[in-house]
């Protein structure tokens, strides 16, 4: 794809371009959309056709020209870099974020293709060039990205970290120069007095993606004696409308199969769907979700604080999230699978780290 | 063919005839699903599956329950895991001591010889747990059946490895300094060490340090220059309390098990077929010396299966869990 500066001038125009791509996206019959999906669909991975079809229409939806003007806020890079983007390709559409904040701060990209969701960035990325042919986008393997890259943004466990941060120093690409994302998951705090409603909402932050994303609710802190048959409805409503993954029985039933053999209470819905366990804190493999109960929220707050750096974001009531707001990211229920524009991962402004660039020195 | 026959004839088993091996496994496995619960109720809760490989239970099992093929109240001794993680540790009923020492000292000979040997041991961390570390327990062992006069602990103290440095020189008898990685690592970076030319050390695991991770291969290479001896002198042993036995590597980090144990790489989601030849997964074993407990286990260490042996890349932590992980797919 062509290089080019991005002046304020290029970037209303890229700002148009994008809210026109999106609007065009938001049709679940447009051409180009339907053949990302379909590849996406085919792809070795654990998408279903109706989760697919949410993050596209979610993220499609937020990108309007004001909301991307507003978002950026007239943060721009005098000095147009190279930026090396590892997407993990976890769930659909993961990335695009990283993206937009890329180019709209007048850089150029230069992002990993996951074989888990080969189609979806890309697509959008040649169906956004058609409009803005000025466009300075690009996909590659993890070496060539790494080779090329004046600055790295990549997601993953410390050694993941570690291994990025070994590379970057290999190609002397400085700390100041690195956004390295850590492993987190997201946390529901009960207080007893939910709603049908809201545990319909904590359903899809919960089981859309089949427990993958780092958004995704992996823990369910509630009061001590609170039954949780009401979630375990919505749960089973939510799969009739969102049916799991056919690899997703199979992959619960190992876990079932251990909650058995250790005697661990759990309840599972039909062709195991998804899975509930009861237990102390601990996070489980994706789908396997963890009940745990609490005495007083203030055990709950010390939890969160001692755990705050693998803690993406916590989804409550307003008044519990009123209690817990300033120790972590908190959220509504039904939000954790619709983040915003500005959401910031990690607690980190992609944005601003891009802008921020202006100012370090440059290999 | 019964379990005590087992216990008498697997460390006389050899790699060269396999047949043997494969019966004993089915006569301790089907020893296991009958008298251990824990193993029994996660064999009937999974079914029946068509493949070649046994059921493996999570080592994470070992946390969660008393896995074993015995009243656990009957126990000879119970080894514990390190509290490093999470709050509650692994607990490993053995039933029968004998067949730990037998495992440990019969695969030590295979791979090092009679000996004697100076041992030398720096396993900081460890020596709090007391008793309850098998590892403390498998070192004092082969110290006792293969160790020469004035083998012990230095717990940090160069002075101390110096002089049984010089002691081993001296006496002809080669220096095999066991220890934690990060122990031996913290040792070579304060102080300078010229150990004699036929001095081995062996790591024992711990790659992740408090401080950061590192590669097993720079760990060895930082290893063998600050002891002053080859790369090839620098060895790791594969082990933990959940089994009873235990792997060295040969060269390059590549584990080999003993005669009655084997290794499989598989997927960690769904273990019942290896990876390919290269490919990643999680470590899973058959280990023989585990007959009165678990002995298909499905470790929670990520490996990659290199011709008769693996290699252990780290462990299997919940960003490869939860997919963020991009490493997985790319490098």
């Amino acid at each position: 794809m062509a290089a080019t500066s991005c002046s304020s001038m290029s970037e209303r125009a890229l700002i148009e371009a994008i809210a026109d791509t999106a609007a065009d996206w938001r049709d679940p019959e447009y051409g180009r959309r339907m053949e990302a999906v379909t590849e996406t669909l085919e792809a070795d991975n654990a998408f279903t056709e109706e989760a697919v079809a949410f993050a596209v229409n979610q993220q499609m939806l937020l990108l309007t020209a004001d909301a991307l003007t507003r978002w950026i806020g007239g943060r721009h890079s005098a000095l147009g870099r190279t930026i090396g983007v590892l997407n993990p390709g976890n769930i659909p559409f993961v990335g695009l974020q990283e993206f937009l904040a890329v180019l709209l701060t007048g850089h150029r990209y230069l992002g990993t293709l996951s074989s888990k969701s080969p189609s979806l960035l890309p697509c959008f990325a040649r169906d956004l060039e058609r409009r803005f042919p000025a466009l300075h986008a690009d996909f590659a393997d993890v070496p060539e990205v790494l080779a090329a890259a004046e600055a790295v943004i990549a997601t993953g466990s410390e050694e993941t970290k570690t291994w990025v941060s070994e590379r970057c120093d290999d190609v002397r690409i400085g700390p100041e120069r690195r956004l390295l994302r850590g492993h987190s998951f997201a946390v529901a705090v009960l207080d007893g007095r939910e709603t049908d409603d809201d545990y319909e909402r904590l359903a899809e932050d919960t089981l859309l993606h089949e427990g993958f994303g780092c958004r995704s609710v992996a823990l369910i802190w509630a009061p001590h004696g609170l039954a949780p048959d009401a979630l375990l409805d919505a749960f089973a409503l939510f799969r009739g409308v969102f049916p799991a993954h056919s690899r997703t029985p199979g992959r619960l039933a190992l876990q079932q199969a251990f909650l058995s053999a250790v005697e661990r209470p759990h309840a599972f819905g039909d062709g195991l769907e998804f899975l509930l366990s009861r237990g102390d804190p601990e996070e489980q493999p994706p789908g396997h979700v963890r009940w745990t109960e609490y005495d007083a929220l203030g055990d709950v707050k010390t939890w969160l604080r001692d755990h705050r750096d693998h803690i993406q974001l916590v989804v409550a009531r307003a008044s519990v999230r009123d209690e817990l707001d300033g120790i972590v990211p908190v959220e509504g229920f039904g939000e954790a699978q619709r983040p915003r524009l500005e959401w910031r991962p990690d607690g980190i402004d992609t944005v601003e780290f891009l802008t921020s660039l202006n100012r370090v020195g440059m290999r | 063919m019964t379990i005590d026959q087992v216990a008498h004839g697997f460390t006389k088993l050899s790699r060269e005839d396999p047949k043997p091996f494969g019966a004993m496994a089915a006569a301790v496995l089907e020893h296991q699903r009958s008298s251990n619960p824990v193993y029994a109720r996660y064999c009937n809760a999974i079914g029946s599956r068509e493949t070649p490989l046994p059921t493996f239970l999570p080592v994470e099992a070992f946390r969660r329950a008393a896995v074993a093929a015995f009243p656990p109240e009957e126990a000879e001794h119970v080894f514990e895991s390190s509290r490093t993680g999470s709050g509650t540790p692994s607990r490993h009923y053995v039933r029968n001591l004998a067949i730990y020492r037998d495992s440990a000292a019969e695969h030590f000979r295979q791979i090092f010889g009679e000996g004697p040997f100076l041992f030398v041991t720096h396993l900081p961390g460890y020596e709090a747990q007391g008793g309850t570390s098998s590892l403390l327990y498998m070192i004092d062992h082969l110290v006792d059946r293969f160790g020469a006069a004035g083998s012990g602990s230095v717990l940090g103290d160069a002075g101390k490895l110096h002089d049984l440095a010089e002691l081993g020189a001296r006496s002809r008898v080669p220096l095999l300094v066991f220890g934690a990685a990060f122990g031996l690592l913290d040792l070579v970076e304060k102080h300078e060490f010229s150990l004699p030319h036929d001095a081995l050390v062996i790591e024992t695991g711990g790659i992740k340090t408090h401080r950061r991770a590192i590669e097993r291969g720079e760990l060895h290479r930082r290893l063998a220059q600050g002891f002053g001896i080859a790369a090839s002198a620098v060895r790791s042993e594969y082990g933990m309390c959940e089994l009873l036995s235990q792997c060295y590597s040969r060269e390059a980090g590549i584990f080999v098990p003993p005669p009655w144990m084997r290794a499989w790489v598989v997927d960690p989601a769904s273990p019942f077929e290896e990876v390919s030849m290269g490919g990643t997964g999680a470590l899973a074993v058959l280990d023989l010396a585990n007959m009165h407990s678990a002995s298909a286990v499905l470790t929670q260490d990520r490996a990659v299966r290199r011709n008769d042996g693996f290699e252990v890349l780290g462990r299997l932590a919940g960003a490869e869990l939860r997919g963020c992980n991009f490493l997985l797919e790319h490098v």
